[in-house]
């Protein structure tokens, strides 16, 4: 365990029992003038004392760490020193996918894909700059005490992964909830929920979708920013963890009632038509998120109009603030997430800003909110 | 010496220099365990995988699909019929 004193720049720790890649992400860190390595762990248990003593601004994980694992060394660094950390993981779409899902449920803010020998496209430098952006965004995260490792600490938390526990044998969280702001009216007719998410965006999704029933009328369409290679991994975590089925959009498959459908990394995912037919669309040549969430929900305006909700939930930039105005514009209602409970108040705040959101929520009162608007309340 | 054929790196050479040497010394670590993969699969498997994504930061591609091959093969219970070639490729850094 090593550290470094330094008090101007962004304070990175950085967590992995390779030598090599603890030496290439300190390099890749320090190339930037902003950000500096305040200290190297080598496990679990080192990164847990580390980041107590060092407070950093943020923290880049391995999960895959001797001693103590990088999930457990989340729970409890969450526990005692709520700091951001940006956990980076090897071979996506294979069994770490789930990991790395299991460690944005442990109170990770972010994934990045590990690159490794099927990775072609990408140098070493391109990936060095990855590091660094993701790190200046994760570093801004407002971070809280995470309850799981509150829990652990206590002796209380169960032990094994919640993501084990399939939704479906407990009861959707249905009993009446209070309504921030003037009484909704149902509408009727809602035929799509379409949400947008990016940084603090799966745990968003968690809390707003476990609260669904597996019966709603609405299908639910989801637009997640992230890494390439983990979508699979999100609608397999979040299918565990919620009563409706969770899938990957394909290609001119419908949508269905009652089914949550995500977006597939690499396309913009649209509404093709009134069957609720979706589409992957390319992407533009200068779009930084794919999929968009923009390309979505206006397609979602386009089709559906008035009979659509949208919602925009926490994320860094401003994708998903035009798309949700459109929406508003055709007679949607919309919705973001307010300012306290999101990570990173970015794109809800750019919506905000564009009037393009009927109501500001807490993340706890989205759901309540969906429900009571399509009569379920 | 093993020649630089996989990640391309703008780098500064002394970093350069001392991630070779990193790996080195990474190689010379995780070897024996390695070279008797039966005796700890599990160590093994953690071995490989921790190599396929340090050699392919050194630039060593080839080592880095072996040692994926090889993590994929542990992972299913399958023949490590890769095994061979990557000790032997590790072995030109950590004889």
């Amino acid at each position: 365990m090593t550290a470094t004193v330094s008090t101007d720049l962004t304070r990175i720790v950085v967590v992995d029992d390779s030598p090599v890649q603890r030496r290439f992400l300190r390099a890749a860190v320090e190339a930037a003038t902003d950000l500096t390595v305040v200290g190297e762990a080598r496990n679990g248990k080192e990164a847990v004392a580390l980041v107590a003593r060092l407070r950093p601004a943020a923290v880049l994980m391995d999960l895959d760490l001797p001693v103590m694992s990088g999930i457990e060394a989340i729970e409890r660094i969450m526990a005692a020193s709520p700091t951001p950390i940006l956990v980076y993981s090897a071979h996506v779409g294979g069994p770490e996918s789930a990991n790395a899902l299991e460690a944005l449920a442990a109170g990770a803010v972010d994934v990045l894909a590990k690159p490794g020998p099927e990775d072609t496209s990408i140098t070493l430098d391109e990936y060095a700059d990855q590091v660094r952006r993701r790190l200046r965004v994760a570093a801004r995260v407002r971070v809280i005490t995470h309850p799981r490792g509150k829990l652990r600490s206590r002796g209380l938390h169960p032990g094994a992964a919640p993501a084990l526990v399939r939704a479906t044998d407990v009861p959707a969280q249905l009993a009446p909830v209070e309504i921030p702001g003037e009484p909704l009216e149902a509408r009727e007719g809602v035929r799509v929920i379409a949400i947008g998410a990016s940084t603090g965006g799966p745990q968003a999704l968690h809390t707003v979708l476990r609260a669904l029933p597996a019966d709603l009328e609405q299908a639910v369409l989801v637009v997640q920013h992230m890494a390439d290679g983990f979508i699979p991994g999100l609608a397999s975590w979040l299918d565990h963890l919620v009563a409706m089925p969770v899938v990957v959009a394909e290609s001119g498959m419908r949508l269905r009632p009652g089914t949550v459908t995500i977006a597939p990394s690499g396309c913009n995912l649209v509404l093709a038509d009134s069957t609720l037919r979706v589409r992957c669309e390319p992407p533009l040549p200068s779009q930084f998120h794919v999929p968009g969430i923009d390309a979505c929900f206006e397609s979602v305006a386009q089709v559906l109009g008035p009979d659509a909700v949208g919602v925009l939930l926490t994320g860094m930039g401003r994708d998903g603030a035009v798309g949700l105005k459109a929406m508003r514009d055709r007679g949607a209602a919309t919705f973001g997430q307010d300012e306290a409970t999101s990570a990173v108040y970015g794109m809800p705040q750019a919506a905000f800003a564009l009037d393009a959101v009927d109501r500001q929520l807490a993340v706890d009162d989205v759901a309540g909110t969906l429900l009571a608007l399509v009569g379920r309340r | 010496m093993v020649g630089v054929q996989g990640a391309r790196s703008a780098l500064p050479e002394d970093v350069q220099r001392s991630l070779r040497a990193a790996f080195a010394s990474e190689v010379a670590a995780r070897l024996p365990q390695l070279r008797a993969p039966l005796e700890d699969r599990t160590a093994a498997l953690h071995h490989a995988h921790t190599l396929a994504s340090s050699a392919w930061v050194v630039g060593e591609h080839r080592i880095s699909t072996l040692a994926r091959a090889v993590e994929e093969q542990l992972e299913q219970g399958a023949p490590t019929d890769d095994l061979e070639e990557l000790v032997a490729a590790l072995e030109a850094f950590a004889p």
